[in-house]
């Protein structure tokens, strides 16, 4: 692990309490609700399978995964991250582990799915991360990675705020579709997803989704690549 | 508990070999790297750069 890494944990430690809150807001909610729905289409996970969520965090999507009953594990840098994911996961069949993308502490072909929520973003080496998340990935099974789309305006707001000393958006790495579709380790599928802002009504957002899938368009806040490992 | 279908595939993050479960379940080992990676409230911390260096086997840095 290098340092600039020991320091993103901490980063996050901190960071628990208004990263769920986030996701109780009307706007919030709607993020998730679509995030969600993309990251189901995407992965198709299913019973009794053997799933990585790698960067779980506070386990938003970790708790959506494990309602279809596979058996979930989840890494993520901070321990008190953690610590809320296997309260959300209480009931299910959840193993929490402290790890860093770039470096994961699994054998090769452990896992049927592995997919990864808004973590890339915050490594530098993206290329190492999605190399090992397809490494413990069995041949035939799933890799998911979203991230942060450069090409729409959420990052504009974020590369903003991050100018203006947001200590979470200044250590972000914004890609767009094109930059994941040529990460992916075998050929894969691009979407993406939020088609609407974080001041859009929320009455007007649920059409502004819909009408941006439709047209399938590359701006959406959430990228999402997704390839079979062969 | 470290439960055995995690113990299966968890691996030394450095060599990606596997790592051994304590007796007392206080930490996870990868003999050949020779460095103890501790599990915390029953989460396994397994980062380098947060691992015990066992004896016999320090490196410089």
């Amino acid at each position: 692990m290098t340092t600039d890494q020991a320091t993103e944990g901490q980063l996050f430690d901190d960071w628990p309490d208004r990263y769920d809150t986030w996701f109780t807001t009307p706007i919030g909610k709607l993020v998730k609700a679509y995030e969600a729905e993309l990251l189901i289409e995407l992965l198709a996970p299913q019973p009794d399978e053997l799933i990585l969520d790698v960067g779980c965090g506070s386990g938003v999507f970790t708790a959506l995964v494990g309602a279809v009953r596979p058996a979930l594990v989840g890494l993520d840098l901070s321990l008190p991250m953690l610590r809320r994911a296997e309260a959300k996961a209480v009931g299910y069949r959840f193993a929490a582990l402290v790890g860093t993308m770039t470096r994961l502490p699994f054998a090769d072909q452990s896992f049927d799915r592995v997919y990864s929520m808004t973590a890339l973003e915050f490594v530098a080496d993206a290329r190492s991360a999605i190399g090992e998340m397809n490494r413990v990935t069995r041949p035939g099974g799933t890799v998911v990675v979203t991230t942060l789309n450069s090409l729409s305006p959420w990052a504009v707001r974020r590369k903003e705020k991050a100018a203006a000393g947001h200590s979470l958006f200044a250590n972000m790495t914004f890609r767009s579709p094109q930059e994941m579709s040529r990460l992916a380790s075998s050929p894969g599928t691009v979407k993406t997803a939020i088609h609407f802002l974080k001041d859009t009504d929320p009455g007007q957002a649920a059409v502004l989704e819909e009408q941006g899938r439709l047209e399938q368009k590359n701006t959406g806040a959430l990228v999402a690549l997704c390839w079979q490992k062969q | 508990m470290i439960n055995k279908e995690l113990l299966d595939i968890l691996a030394c993050p450095q060599c990606k070999g596997p790592v051994k479960l304590q007796a007392d379940e206080s930490g996870l080992v990868c003999e050949p790297c020779g460095l103890l990676y501790e599990i915390i409230d029953d989460i396994p911390v397994m980062l380098i750069d947060k691992a015990k260096r066992l004896g016999g086997h320090e490196r410089p840095a």
